[in-house]
C-alpha cells in the first residue's frame, strides 16, 4: 500500500480575476505555463510508504487543504506510474503530474481517508489533459 | 504588508496544517504546494520556518512555481535559530534536504531561501522560469552535495548569494544564463569547477574564498563576471588576497577546512582583507550574526564583534591589562615595545590568538582567564616569558622562539595542549609540573642551554624531539607512557632521562650527540622497538636498562673504535637481545 497526499482545494489560480489573468499574462513571462502547470483538486502532491499517515502516529495531514487516498497492494511500478510528470504543453521545464484522483469518485471515511485497491486505481485516477486558461 | 507564517519539520506529528510547530508540514514540498497564493494583491509575504525536531531530513524535491510575488510580498524560506547551518561543519541533526536531483526549483519571481543545509545529486537550488525583474536571494546556506549548490538556468534570472558554503564536491555555482552575484561565500574541494559562469552570464564575485578546487573559477571569455578581493589558490580577480599558508588545506586561515570548519582564524589575513558593503546594502551580518567589520574578512565569518584585533605596538614602556573585561576579543598582538606586556587578570574568554613579538623584556601572564586560547606564540623577545597560574584549558599550541632567556610554566593547566615548540633560546626553558595530558608532540630545538622537565604528567606525549642543544635537557621523571618517538640529535651534550617509564617507545634514534646520552632505569618493555645509535662522540650510558621485549632490534653504527663506553649493567632476557651484546663488546 501506498499513501497519496492529495490537493483537495481550489487553486488561487482558478479564484483569479479575468484582468488580474489578463495583467499577470502580459506582464510575467511564463505565466501561462504557470497557469497550466497550477495544482488541482485530486493532484497527488506527496507519495509516502504506507502507514506514513495512517498509523497513528500523526494526528492529521493538513486536511481539508489535502485528502489522503492509500491504495492496498500497490506495486512500485503502478506507484511511479501514479505520480509521472508531464510536461506542460509548449515547454519542457514545466511539468505537472500525468495523472489526478477522481476524488468524487472515491469513498471518504469520517478522518478524511480513502482507501481503495490496484485494480480500482484505473477507474479513480484520470490521465489528465490540458485545461484551457480561463477566460 | 503582513508576514505569513507557517512551518515545516519533517519529524512533525501533529495535523499537518503548518500553523505551528506541532503542526508543522513534513515537507517543504507539501508546505509550498498549501500555500501557493497570488500574494502580490494580498499585499503579504509567506515567512516558512524550517527544522528538524527528531533529526529526520526532508528528501522531497519542492519547486516553487504556483504562487504570485512582488519585491515586497515574497516567499521566506528561512531555517530557524538553533537549525541553521554552521559555518563549523554539517550537523545530521538539523534541517537538511536531501534529494537525490535537485532540492529546490525556484522558478517564482521573489524567493529568499537562508539558512538551510542542502544535499543534491542535481541543484541544491536552481532558478528558472522567472520574469524580467525577479530576483532569488539565497543566504547563510550549505551545500555539500556533488550537483551545484546555485544554477541560474533563465535569461531573467537574478541571484543574490551570500554567506554560504559549498563543499561537497560539486560546483558553487553554474550559470548557464542570467546574472548571479556572490558575495562573502566560499567553495572548497570542488572537482572540477569552483565558480562556473558560462557565456553571456553576468555577475560579480566579491569577498569570496575559492580553494583546493578543480578550477577555483571558470569563467567563459564571453561572461561579464567581476572578480574582486577573493582569495584562491590562483590568485585569481581584482585586489586578490593571498591565503596565510600552511597547506593546501589552508590551516592558517581556517580552524578545520577539510572537515568543514570555516571559522576563520583571527590571525588569518582574509580578516579584514575585503571590501565594505558588497552587496550595496543588501547584507551586513555573516553567519553567525556578528556584525562585518569595515572592511570586513573574506568569507562567511566575521571575527566577533568587528574590531575585536587589539594591537599594540612601538611603545617605550609596555602594556599592562589588569582586570579588563575583553569578551569579544580575538586576537591580541603586542610587538616592538622596550619593556614588556604583563596580564594580570583579565578576562580574555574569546581570545584565540596571543602573538607576542620583538619585545625586550617579555610577557607575565598571572592567571588571566584565557579559556579560548589557541595559539600563543611568543617570539623574539630579549628576557622572558613566564607563566604563573593561567587558565588555558584551551591552548593547542604554545611557540616560544628566539628568545634570550627563556620559558618557565610554573604549574599552569594545560590539559588540551597538542603542541609545544621551543626553539632558539639562548639560556633556558624549565617546565615545572605542569599538566600536559593532552600533549602530543613536544619539539625542543636550537636552545643553547637546555630544557628542564622536573615531573610532569606528559601521558599523551606521542613524539618528542630534542635537538641542536649546546649544553642538556634534562627530564626528571616524567611519565611519558604513551611515547611513540623519541629522536636525540645534534646536541653538544646530551640528554638525559633519569627514570622514566616509556612502555610505548617504539622508535628511539640518538644521532651526532657530542658527549653523553644518560639512560637511567629505562624500562623498555614493549615489542618491535628500534634503538637507534649513531655518530655520537663521546658515550652512551646505559645503566639498568632492562630490555624484556622479544623482537628488539637495536642498532649500533661506529665508524671508529673506543667510541662507545658501557658501563653496563643491562640486562638480556631473550635471544634475540645477545645481538646487542655483541654489539656492545666493540666498545
Amino acid at each position: 500500500m501506498a499513501e497519496f497526499l492529495v490537493y483537495n482545494m481550489e487553486n488561487h489560480m482558478d479564484r483569479m480575476t479575468l484582468e488580474r489573468f489578463k495583467e499577470l499574462s502580459y506582464e510575467r513571462k511564463n505565466f501561462l505555463a504557470k497557469f497550466n502547470a497550477r495544482y488541482q483538486r485530486g493532484d497527488i502532491i506527496d507519495k509516502r510508504p504506507d502507514g506514513f499517515w495512517t498509523d497513528g502516529k500523526r494526528k492529521g495531514f493538513g486536511y481539508p487543504k489535502f485528502a489522503l487516498v492509500c491504495v492496498k497492494d500497490l506495486d512500485d511500478k503502478a506507484t511511479n506510474l501514479t505520480t509521472e510528470l508531464r510536461d506542460v504543453t509548449g515547454t519542457t521545464l514545466f511539468k505537472r503530474r500525468r495523472f489526478r484522483f477522481n476524488l468524487d469518485a472515491l469513498q471518504f471515511n469520517d478522518k478524511h481517508i480513502a482507501v481503495i485497491k490496484q485494480s480500482e486505481l484505473t477507474e479513480k485516477v484520470t490521465d489528465k489533459i490540458m485545461e484551457l486558461p480561463i477566460g | 504588508m503582513a508576514e505569513l507564517l507557517t512551518y515545516v519539520d519533517p519529524d512533525a506529528v501533529g495535523g499537518g496544517t503548518g500553523v505551528d510547530w506541532a503542526n508543522a508540514y513534513v515537507s517543504l514540498s507539501i508546505m509550498e504546494a498549501a500555500e501557493q497564493d497570488d500574494f502580490d494583491t494580498a499585499n503579504n509575504w509567506l515567512h516558512c520556518y524550517t527544522r528538524s525536531s527528531s533529526g529526520g531530513d526532508d528528501t522531497t524535491a519542492c519547486t516553487i512555481n504556483g504562487s504570485v510575488t512582488s519585491a515586497t510580498d515574497y516567499i521566506k524560506i528561512e531555517a530557524v535559530s538553533g537549525h541553521r547551518m554552521k559555518k563549523t561543519g554539517w550537523d545530521a541533526a538539523i534541517y537538511l534536504m536531501d534529494v537525490t536531483g535537485d532540492c529546490i526549483n525556484v522558478w517564482d519571481n521573489h524567493v529568499w531561501i537562508d539558512g538551510l543545509q542542502l544535499d543534491a545529486t542535481g541543484n541544491a537550488i536552481e532558478i528558472a522560469n522567472v520574469a524580467a525583474g525577479s530576483w532569488c536571494y539565497i543566504s547563510n546556506c550549505r551545500h555539500s552535495g556533488s550537483g551545484y549548490l546555485v544554477q541560474v538556468f533563465d535569461a531573467d534570472g537574478d541571484a543574490k548569494v551570500w554567506n554560504c558554503i559549498n563543499n561537497g564536491g560539486g560546483r558553487f555555482t553554474y550559470v548557464t544564463d542570467g546574472n548571479c552575484d556572490v558575495y562573502n561565500s566560499i567553495c572548497y574541494g570542488a572537482a572540477t569547477d569552483g565558480f562556473d559562469y558560462n557565456a553571456g552570464t553576468t555577475g560579480e564575485i566579491i569577498n569570496c574564498v575559492s580553494f583546493k578546487n578543480g578550477d577555483d573559477f571558470n569563467i567563459d571569455g564571453g561572461a561579464t563576471v567581476t572578480i574582486d578581493y577573493c582569495a584562491s589558490d590562483d590568485g585569481d580577480g581584482d585586489h586578490p588576497v593571498a591565503e596565510s599558508g600552511g597547506g593546501v588545506e589552508w590551516p592558517d586561515d581556517f580552524v578545520d577546512a577539510a572537515n568543514g570548519d570555516f571559522t576563520l582564524k583571527a590571525t588569518s589575513n582574509l580578516v579584514g582583507a575585503g571590501i565594505a558593503d558588497p552587496g550595496s546594502g543588501l547584507f551586513s551580518t555573516d553567519i553567525d550574526g556578528d556584525t562585518y567589520a569595515t572592511p570586513p574578512s573574506l568569507g562567511v565569518d566575521e571575527i566577533a564583534g568587528g574590531a575585536t584585533e587589539l594591537v599594540v605596538a612601538g611603545l617605550n614602556v609596555g602594556l599592562t591589562l589588569e582586570s579588563p573585561v575583553l569578551s569579544q576579543l580575538h586576537g591580541l598582538t603586542v610587538a616592538g615595545m622596550d619593556i614588556g606586556l604583563t596580564l594580570e587578570a583579565p578576562v580574555l574568554s574569546q581570545l584565540h590568538n596571543l602573538s607576542v613579538n620583538s619585545m625586550d623584556c617579555g610577557l607575565v601572564l598571572g592567571s588571566p582567564t584565557l579559556t579560548q586560547l589557541h595559539n600563543l606564540v611568543v617570539a623574539s623577545m630579549d628576557i622572558a616569558l613566564t607563566f604563573g597560574t593561567p587558565t588555558l584549558n584551551q591552548l593547542y599550541t604554545l611557540a616560544v622562539a628566539s628568545m634570550d632567556v627563556g620559558l618557565t610554566l610554573a604549574s599552569p593547566a594545560l590539559t588540551q595542549l597538542h603542541n609545544l615548540i621551543v626553539a632558539s633560546i639562548d639560556i633556558a626553558s624549565t617546565l615545572g609540573s605542569p599538566t600536559l595530558t593532552q600533549l602530543h608532540n613536544l619539539v625542543v630545538a636550537s636552545v643553547d642551554v637546555g630544557l628542564t622537565l622536573g615531573a610532569p604528567v606528559l601521558n599523551q606525549l606521542h613524539t618528542l624531539i630534542v635537538a641542536s642543544m649546546d649544553i642538556a635537557s634534562t627530564f626528571g621523571e616524567p611519565v611519558l607512557n604513551q611515547l611513540y618517538t623519541l629522536i636525540v640529535e645534534g646536541m653538544n651534550l646530551g640528554i638525559s632521562l633519569e627514570a622514566p617509564v616509556l612502555t610505548q617507545l617504539h622508535i628511539l634514534s640518538i644521532n651526532g650527540v657530542n658527549i653523553a646520552l644518560n639512560f637511567d632505569n629505562v624500562l623498555l618493555d614493549i615489542g618491535d622497538v628500534t634503538l637507534i645509535v649513531d655518530g655520537i662522540d663521546i658515550g652512551l650510558t646505559l645503566e639498568e636498562l632492562i630490555l624484556s621485549m622479544s623482537t628488539a632490534q637495536v642498532l649500533f653504527n661506529y665508524p671508529g673504535k673506543e667510541r662507545f663506553d658501557y658501563q653496563g649493567k643491562a640486562k638480556f632476557k631473550h635471544s634475540r637481545d645477545k645481538t646487542f651484546t655483541k654489539n656492545i663488546g666493540r666498545s
